[in-house]
Parts: C-alpha cells; structure tokens; sequence
C-alpha cells in the first residue's frame, strides 16, 4: 500500500500498531493529563508521542510491553519538549516533605469520632482534592507516584521509562509518596477536615 | 521507634508494591505486621492513599476528537 510505503512501515506493522495502539490511548492520555496538567498540552503530547510511535514502530520488540514503550516515548517527549515551559509548583518544601509524617499527624489529631482517624480524613477527599495533590508535587516525584499508583508500571519497567537506575526510581516513588500524603494533609486543613496548624507538641507518642 | 518496627517500615514500599524483596522477607514483614499495631496501622494508612489514587485512573477518557485527529493522521501515513 502506498501509505505503508510513505512511512517505511511494513503493511503487518501498520495494521498491528492500528490494532493495539488505540486501546492504550486512555492511560496515555491520562499520563499525559497527569503530566503536563493542562489538557490542551497533554492532547499535543499524546499526539507527538503517537508520531513518534509510529515513525520508529519498527524498532518495538513484539512481545514486550506496548504500553511501557509508548510511555517511554511520551516521557522523553514530556522532558523534551513541555517541562521546558511548565513552571514547577512551588507548594512543598524538601524540609517540610522530609519531616512530615501523615500517620503521626492522624493520631494528634484531636477527633471525638471513634472511627479510626485516617478512614475520616481520607474519605472525606474528593477526587478534585486527589487530583491536585498530585498536580501540585515536583515533576520527577509526580512521574513516579503516577507511573506506580495510576498506571500500575512495575519498578522495572518505570526504570526503563524514566531511564534511570531502579535505586533512583524506589527514591522517587518512595518521597513521591510521603509529599502527596504531606499535600493531602494540607488540602485537608485548607478544606477545614482537620483543623489547625501542625500538632500542638509536634512530637505525639512514638512506639 | 524498634529497630525492627523501623525496618519493616522501610520496606513497607516494596512489600506493598510486591517487589524486590524475596519470600523469605515478606513472611518476616507479615509476621511483623500481624504483632505490631502502629507498623500495620501505617501500612494500611499507605496501602489506603495508594488505592486512593489509583481510582484517578477513571479521570482519564482520551477526547474522541483527539482519537480522531490521531486516526486521520496514522491513515495519512
């Protein structure tokens, strides 16, 4: 076929990346969103990254993950081309991550319910609340936790997507998590769920 | 904080996400976990925030308009 010839894509080729590739466009498009947090740049990116895709579909192994490459592509594409512009969020100290504990914070808090706290807290969030607390983390630990949390990619495969040691990524996933349950928890405040500043004594019992 | 209770929670990342660690240390976590109230209650406080953002996996429907450019473009070769 004449459109085949154009790309330099073999017709079985073509016909396999039309068949599979669509089906991941949710999740791309979700990363995408997660990404660059406005929706007319993750529509670009996405669309960058299929171009991309299929330019170079021939070099993706069959039989290894579709969607760990696309999104190793949209990555590269993301860091390339749309960091350069974003502002990064200013909302969370390295200091204020490092300290804070979530779970310490839960117990302090005065709560006359007899439910267990966290249940409290956390279910009264809404996705609105979830969803900024993940926009609102520095780039490299919101790519961690939305690879992890919201695409389900194994350490492997986010080691390959980000392109760097597994060590780096555990590192980021690992303080990914602790700034959003910080953002969480001051979302809460924010929200009047939980009241006041930190913890009076700031210490609580230890076990 | 236990010396024990601060080495489970250090793991607690990888034996919630299922890896790395062999079997042999996830008996010692679960064994852990099962005896020692704050360990589990931090664990299923983490386990919770990560089901909890896993659910913002529905917020993300790919616009049809978009699916449609990419189609046009992907026939265009």
């Amino acid at each position: 076929m004449a459109d085949s010839k154009a790309t330099g894509l073999a017709e079985e080729d073509r016909q396999r990346f039309q068949d599979e590739v669509p089906p991941l466009l949710d999740s791309l498009y979700g990363g995408a969103l997660r990404m660059t947090r406005n929706p007319a740049d993750a529509e670009d990116l996405v669309q960058e990254t299929m171009l991309r895709a299929y330019r170079s579909f021939d070099r993706f192994e069959s039989g290894t993950n579709l969607k760990a490459w696309l999104f190793r592509i949209m990555t590269n594409a993301y860091i390339n081309t749309y960091r350069k512009k974003q502002r990064e969020p200013q909302k969370l100290s390295t200091d204020e991550v490092q300290d804070f504990d979530l779970y310490q914070e839960l117990k302090n808090h005065d709560t006359q319910f007899t439910e267990t706290p966290e249940s409290l807290v956390l279910d009264a969030l809404v996705d609105t609340d979830i969803l900024q607390a993940i926009e609102d983390l520095p780039d490299q630990f919101r790519l961690a936790v939305v690879l992890s949390d919201i695409e389900g990619f194994s350490y492997a495969e986010m080691a390959e997507i980000m392109d760097v040691p597994m060590g780096t990524v555990m590192s980021r996933l690992h303080r990914g998590r602790k700034a959003l349950q910080k953002r969480l928890w001051d979302i809460a405040r924010d929200r009047g769920i939980v009241k006041g500043g930190p913890a009076e004594d700031g210490q609580g019992p230890r076990g | 904080m236990k010396e024990y209770c601060r080495t489970t929670l250090e793991l607690i990342h990888l034996y919630l996400d299922g890896e790395i660690l062999g079997e042999s240390q996830r008996q010692e976590i679960r064994v852990h976990l099962e005896e020692c109230g704050p360990c589990y209650e931090r664990f299923g406080l983490q386990r919770r925030v990560t089901v909890i953002v896993s659910r913002q996996r529905r917020h993300s429907s790919c616009p049809q308009e978009l699916r449609a450019r990419i189609s046009q473009i992907l026939l265009e070769g």
